[in-house]
């Protein structure tokens, strides 16, 4: 079960996502991240894994393809909140060297936005 | 090429194996005179499970051996075949085991009587011994399986667990018969104990069985190595500009892996084919008897 919610404002796209990201709900967040891209949303994008315990490899295909996409459409996106155990799969694939990853919601949103 | 630290630990996975073969051949030996010098329905069962666990670390270590000496794909399709008349053979091996145990054991309980035998001894003191060794080998492998993330490793630890607790049971079984001898129905202990050692090596035949089976079906890739293509890709992140696709297989023991990328106009033919062998070869260095494709969208 996961659940995605995304809300524009603020200058940049808060996708906050909670639940588990399994090889059966993968699917569910790469469309709703593809509906975003194609839509006319701003090019900053912040994902709230806060409430995302649990990530397997398809959750990680995802993140990577789409911060390969965001970054080809001259956009920028960065992960905050990161739980123990997802963070853990962060290290362990080396996704900490090639993601922005902040600290929490604020600080994400002082990375998208500086000033 | 090796990688050095891979070597390494090549080096002490066949290392590892190789003592136990060496450790599972004095056994066999000793098993064997105990068998030999003794009256036992368990000290028989006891032969034949050393006998079988000693030709299991046996091709455990002929395939490390044969992983260890590395990129010879000449004889792929030979030592596959190899693979599978070792399989038939212990397969057989096994089955004759369990049918000696069980009619020895039938006859023991129709025909009940004390265990005797210089052998009785000398198997009570290779439990303790070899009860000994297994505990130590059990935890070597256990702790090379937890460093090196090795599959082998943890199932070479689980077979000298489930030696040692064997080592328990024939010790503690051989115990009871002695002690008891003055009870009638302590003659039983013996041929109902060799029994439990056949219900054992059953349920390691099932195991195997179950294995194969699942080898020979196509299946999807294991986490581990799902996440050893994702590590690939995120280090070689800024050598493509699309990730489209990743398609992955277990076929037996082959791993089939295709992933689509998409690279900069900017960029040469020539860069982009370097870009994709070196991720190719990498990946193929990675897991274990994959081959890797890298279709450029």
């Amino acid at each position: 079960m996961l659940e995605i919610t995304p809300t524009a404002g603020q200058g940049f796209l808060h996708i906050a996502l909670k639940g588990e990201i399994t090889s059966a709900t993968a699917p569910q967040l790469e469309r709703v991240l593809a509906e975003c891209l194609a839509g006319d949303q701003p090019r900053l994008w912040l994902l709230d894994l806060e409430a995302l315990p649990f990530t397997s490899s398809a959750g990680l295909r995802v993140f990577l393809t789409y911060t390969k996409k965001i970054k080809t459409a001259g956009g920028r996106l960065v992960f905050c909140s990161v739980q123990p155990a997802v963070a853990e799969v962060f290290e362990v694939s080396g996704f900490t060297q090639i993601l922005s990853i902040a600290p929490d919601a604020a600080a994400a949103r002082h990375l998208l936005l500086p000033d | 090429m090796v990688h050095p630290s891979n070597a390494s630990g090549d080096g002490n996975r066949e290392s590892a194996t190789r003592t136990a073969v060496i450790a599972g051949g004095f056994d066999l030996i000793v098993t064997l005179g105990a068998l030999i010098a003794a009256s036992s329905a368990v000290i028989l069962a006891d032969f034949f499970k050393t006998l079988l666990e000693f030709v299991a670390v046996l091709l455990a270590w002929l395939a490390i051996r044969r992983i260890h000496r590395g990129a010879n794909h000449e004889f792929d399709y030979g030592v596959g075949k190899l693979e599978n008349l070792s399989s038939l053979a212990v397969a057989i091996l096994m089955i004759t085991c369990l049918l000696v145990i069980v009619i020895n054991a039938a006859h023991s309980l129709f025909h009940p009587g004390e265990i005797t035998g210089l052998g009785v001894w000398i198997s009570f003191f290779s439990q303790v011994v070899y009860g000994v060794i297994n505990t130590r080998l059990c935890l070597r492998s256990r702790r090379l399986a937890r460093e090196q993330n090795s599959p082998l490793m943890a199932s070479q630890a689980d077979l000298f667990y489930t030696k040692a607790i064997g080592n328990g049971f024939i010790f503690l079984s051989l115990a009871l018969s002695l002690l008891l001898r003055g009870l009638p129905w302590a003659h039983y202990i013996d041929p109902v104990a060799s029994l439990v050692i056949a219900g054992s090596i059953l349920f390691a035949a099932l195991g195997i069985f179950k294995d194969s089976t699942l080898d020979l079906l196509d299946r999807t890739l294991e986490e581990n190595s799902q996440i050893v293509i994702l590590r690939t890709l995120a280090r070689h992140f800024d050598c493509y500009e699309e990730l489209h696709e990743i398609r992955s297989r277990r076929s037996g023991s082959r791993v089939f892996v295709e992933i689509i990328l998409g690279f900069p106009g900017t960029q040469s033919a020539a860069e982009v084919q370097a870009a994709a062998r070196r991720l190719k070869e990498e990946l193929e260095r990675e897991i274990a008897s994959s081959h890797v494709t890298i279709g450029i969208a």
